[in-house]
């Protein structure tokens, strides 16, 4: 039990003792391409998504924080619904019968897309997992965080929700 | 009437016989750990009383290994044997429970550099070849350490000496900023080492190598990596072991000596 309690603590400390905890608005700039595939072939590319806000998160089945947030967008995305949001959710390096059997845990209806070599990650620089990235209508990436939260929270969905546009 | 089988005459003995064999195992396992480990401890400069524990071997080198990250043991225990069973003596060494830090990451960059370093001096005082070891951020301690060891041979215009390391998913992290720059502790770039870095493969840390090999790199470390597929970072000390974690921790000892077998075969060719 104590490893345990241990091991845990020193994991949220990992992701408690860098500098950019939480999700926090950045100096906006543009998001870096990202086209990919999900697992069955069907190609996504963030180009597509301009005119509205887009949650890009990079994340891995061994990574506890990524499983943890995983339902919590899964209901960000249903009480989104109908408006200008959509999330893309980045596997780096695994198979996809890695990721089949996590989905049988925790199924999700948002794109799951493969950046299977990591090449994507490192031009995000996205330096630990999970990462994520708020890009604006624009194509702007206006908030980043490493470590997991809860999306659907007051504080996410207020930050997302103002980024909407309004027409 | 009949004669009792054998069977049947010793069948009411099975339990108690069971219980002496097993009591009789774990007595001479016991008493032989004891014979192939010493626990001993060492007064650092700063007052801080330093336990450790030493599997001697009769052989030119040692190791000297920062050990659990997260208090879990028994693997590393087991890789100190196999480590003294092929002629290296190891100390492992508890560098956070003599200072009072909770097992916390910020805890390592607290353990004095220069108790490190005195501690590094010691294990060279007779003469014995020093390595070193350390997984996680365990690292930090023992470079912070050797840097300052180093520094000092500088400042006295002595011969800089080198150490061969092994460091396994070592966590030398002082800052992310997501989306732009990826920061070490000032020490990765100021230690001269000859290391071979184990990185498990299930890791965020793995896709970032090429970063952390070229800051090892900037002072003058040289740097061998080997990829350990389908294990995550602390694999041999995560309570949520999967059968090929679990696998691979029994192998803790036979992969880090390989691997520094490797770097004194690589030096003296």
């Amino acid at each position: 039990m104590r490893v345990l309690l241990a091991f845990t603590l020193s994991l949220f400390i990992v992701f408690a003792h860098a500098a950019d905890t939480g999700l926090h608005a950045v100096t906006p700039y543009p998001a870096q391409a990202l086209a990919l595939s999900d697992m069955n072939g069907k190609k996504f590319d963030l180009a597509n998504y301009r005119g509205r806000v887009v949650l890009v998160n990079f994340w891995a089945t061994y990574c506890p924080p990524c499983l943890k947030e995983m339902p919590s967008m899964e209901r960000l995305q249903k009480r989104m619904a109908g408006k200008p949001f959509a999330i893309l959710s980045v596997n780096v390096g695994e198979q996809n019968s890695d990721v089949q059997a996590f989905l049988k845990q925790v199924p999700v209806t948002f794109p799951i897309l493969m950046d299977r070599d990591g090449i994507r990650l490192k031009a995000w620089k996205a330096f630990a997992l999970p990462s994520s990235f708020v890009v604006d209508a624009q194509g702007r990436v206006r908030y980043a965080m490493f470590g997991g939260t809860e999306w659907d929270e007051h504080d996410s969905m207020d930050k997302l929700t103002a980024l909407l546009p309004t027409h | 009437m009949r004669f009792p089988r054998f069977g049947e005459l010793f069948r009411p003995l099975h339990g108690w016989l069971v219980y002496l064999l097993v009591l009789t195992a774990l007595s001479s396992g016991q008493a032989q750990a004891a014979t192939h480990e010493q626990n001993k401890q060492w007064k650092s400069p700063s007052g801080a009383v330093l336990s450790y524990g030493v599997y001697p071997s009769q052989g030119r080198n040692r190791l000297l290994w920062m050990g659990a990250e997260y208090g879990e043991q028994r693997y590393e225990q087991a890789a100190a044997k196999y480590f003294a069973a092929h002629g290296v003596e190891v100390w492992l060494v508890d560098s956070l429970s003599a200072y009072d830090l909770p097992d916390l990451r910020s805890s390592r960059d607290k353990v004095p550099a220069s108790d490190m370093q005195a501690l590094l001096q010691f294990a060279l005082q007779d003469g014995k070849q020093l390595a070193l070891a350390g997984a996680g951020t365990n690292v930090i301690p023992l470079l912070n350490g050797v840097q300052l060891l180093q520094q000092a041979e500088q400042a006295q215009n002595a011969k800089i000496r080198s150490f061969d390391a092994v460091l396994i998913y070592p966590d030398l992290i002082k800052e992310v900023d997501t989306g732009a720059a990826l920061h070490f502790l000032p020490a990765t770039s100021h230690v001269r080492l000859n290391i071979a870095l184990l990185q498990p493969q299930q890791s965020p840390r793995f896709w970032w190598l090429d970063k952390l090999k070229d800051t090892l790199q900037r002072g003058g470390s040289k740097v061998s990596i080997r990829v350990l597929p389908g294990v995550r970072d602390g694999f041999y000390e995560r309570p949520n072991q999967s059968q090929h974690e679990m696998n691979e921790a029994k192998k803790l000892g036979k992969i880090m000596f390989d691997a520094w077998r490797k770097l004194v075969t690589d030096t003296s060719t």
